[in-house]
């Protein structure tokens, strides 16, 4: 996916720079307009999806650590033997920061952990983790409703995310629809096109209408990469 | 209660003159290029409706603030009801009802740090139901008063286990609410996004309209 949103921009960028030169017949306009696609496709919507992918994918890795630690936990009844169990399930990235961190105690280290999950829930979990190790209990009791707030959350991301990718795909299909239509007409009314090509205000509206589709675009992207999860803003 | 535009804008913490800069930059520019339209095109026509689209965002511009009160009264309800997940968490670890008010804090904003601590305040000085009513108040929402409620039945009645769970019923139904209510927004703002390919081809449709009207009229006069 992270290779694929950079040759994603280019290629709208070519769609763009291919319907405002068929629809014009000018090519610094259409320079004009593929430019600023991928000026603000590379500026602006790449960091915006990679930021969103970002937090998404640390917040499943947060929910996975969570839950398995208190699993462990709950079966080995130490933070050190529950760590070590947890910490071999996650990704590549995750066990190498946590190797840099063998100078730290088992406690230190959960702690410093809430660097790398800036997630709230994580805060909220190290004081349970606090509080079992000052009074112990059964952590299973004591992260009950922990738990379910972090299912929860879960679940809202993967709902949300499943309602942007499907907003894409319907969004784009109708600018396509829209964009198609733009450029069958240039061929249909060919009489009249060569009389308005040159008019100021289909000159205008042509580029106005391909910079609202970048505005649209910026607009489902902030809509559809916009997650309400506490922290880690 | 009627309060001046002013209040309101300030009210939303965002600052007078800079919007009324903003609001009224949107017709200066218009006004401005609608006067080049007019002295290098001579197309009256044109100049006017520059002017016309500008005037009509500043006035757009100006009328939104309604809506952002709304807003941000629903993100207020929006964060309690999230704290109040972490403030059941703090309970059921055996913190009473105004430690776990206080742990509460770290995670708020600054408008619920506020209320939090004016509600801490408040329940030194006055054991009775007041504080929470008074708390509950700022949100202008039933749903928080009666989950303010709730927790005070839960101090009055010595925070019992059984009035806990009464507390736990009653939250765990205006969660559930709460997030069908956040994927419901989501898809709503997301599908809002759905008419604009249609804006986009009515516009090309006009323009395309009002170019091939000027042509036949140019033909007819030619004739």
């Amino acid at each position: 996916m992270k290779n694929k949103v950079p040759i994603l921009f280019i290629i709208i960028s070519l769609i763009a720079f291919g319907v405002t030169y068929l629809s014009l017949d000018n090519i610094f306009y259409s320079l004009g307009i593929m430019a600023a696609y991928l000026l603000v496709g590379i500026f602006v919507f790449a960091p915006l999806i990679s930021k969103y992918r970002i937090k998404v994918q640390k917040f499943h890795e947060c929910y996975h650590f969570i839950n398995n630690f208190i699993i462990a936990l709950s079966i080995k009844k130490t933070i050190s033997g529950s760590l070590e169990t947890t910490v071999n399930s996650m990704p590549n990235e995750f066990i190498d920061l946590y190797e840099g961190l063998e100078n730290m105690t088992d406690r230190d280290k959960i702690s410093y952990l809430a660097t790398y999950f800036p997630f709230h829930i994580y805060r909220l979990f190290t004081q349970i983790v606090d509080l079992f190790e000052e009074e112990g209990g059964d952590i299973l009791k004591m992260s009950k409703y922990l738990i379910s707030e972090l299912r929860n959350n879960e679940e809202y991301i993967n709902k949300a995310d499943s309602l942007s990718s499907h907003k894409y795909v319907e969004i784009g299909i109708l600018w396509g629809f829209c964009l198609v239509i733009v450029v069958i007409l240039r061929f249909v009314l060919k009489d009249f096109y060569l009389s308005i090509k040159n008019q100021i205000l289909f000159i205008a509206s042509i580029c106005g209408v391909m910079l609202f589709v970048l505005f649209s675009i910026y607009l489902l992207l902030l809509r559809g990469t916009n997650l309400k999860i506490k922290g880690g803003e | 209660m009627n309060r001046t535009l002013k209040e309101r804008i300030e009210s939303l913490g965002l600052n007078y003159v800079k919007e009324m800069i903003i609001a009224f930059s949107f017709t200066l520019i218009s006004f401005v290029f609608a006067l080049l339209i007019y002295f290098f095109l001579k197309e009256l026509i044109y100049a006017g409706i520059t002017l016309v689209i500008g005037v009509s965002i500043s006035i757009l511009y100006l009328s939104r603030y309604s809506s952002l009160e709304k807003k941000v009264e629903k993100e207020h309800v929006d964060e309690l009801v999230s704290l109040l997940s972490y403030f059941e968490i703090f309970i059921s670890n055996g913190n009473n009802v105004y430690t776990s008010f206080r742990l509460l804090l770290p995670y708020c904003s600054l408008f619920m740090e506020d209320a939090i601590n004016s509600l801490l305040n408040h329940i030194d000085a006055d054991k009775t139901v007041g504080p929470y009513i008074q708390f509950a108040s700022k949100f202008n929402n039933r749903i928080v008063e009666s989950l303010l409620l709730s927790i005070y039945q839960m101090v009055d009645n010595g925070e019992n286990i059984s009035q806990f769970s009464e507390f736990d019923l009653l939250f765990s139904n205006i969660k559930e609410k709460y997030l069908t209510d956040l994927i419901d927004e989501k898809k709503k703002s997301l599908d809002f996004l759905n008419s604009f390919p249609l804006f986009g081809a009515g516009a090309i449709t006009i323009t395309l309209s009002m170019c091939i009207i000027q042509i036949i009229g140019e033909y007819i006069n030619v004739i």
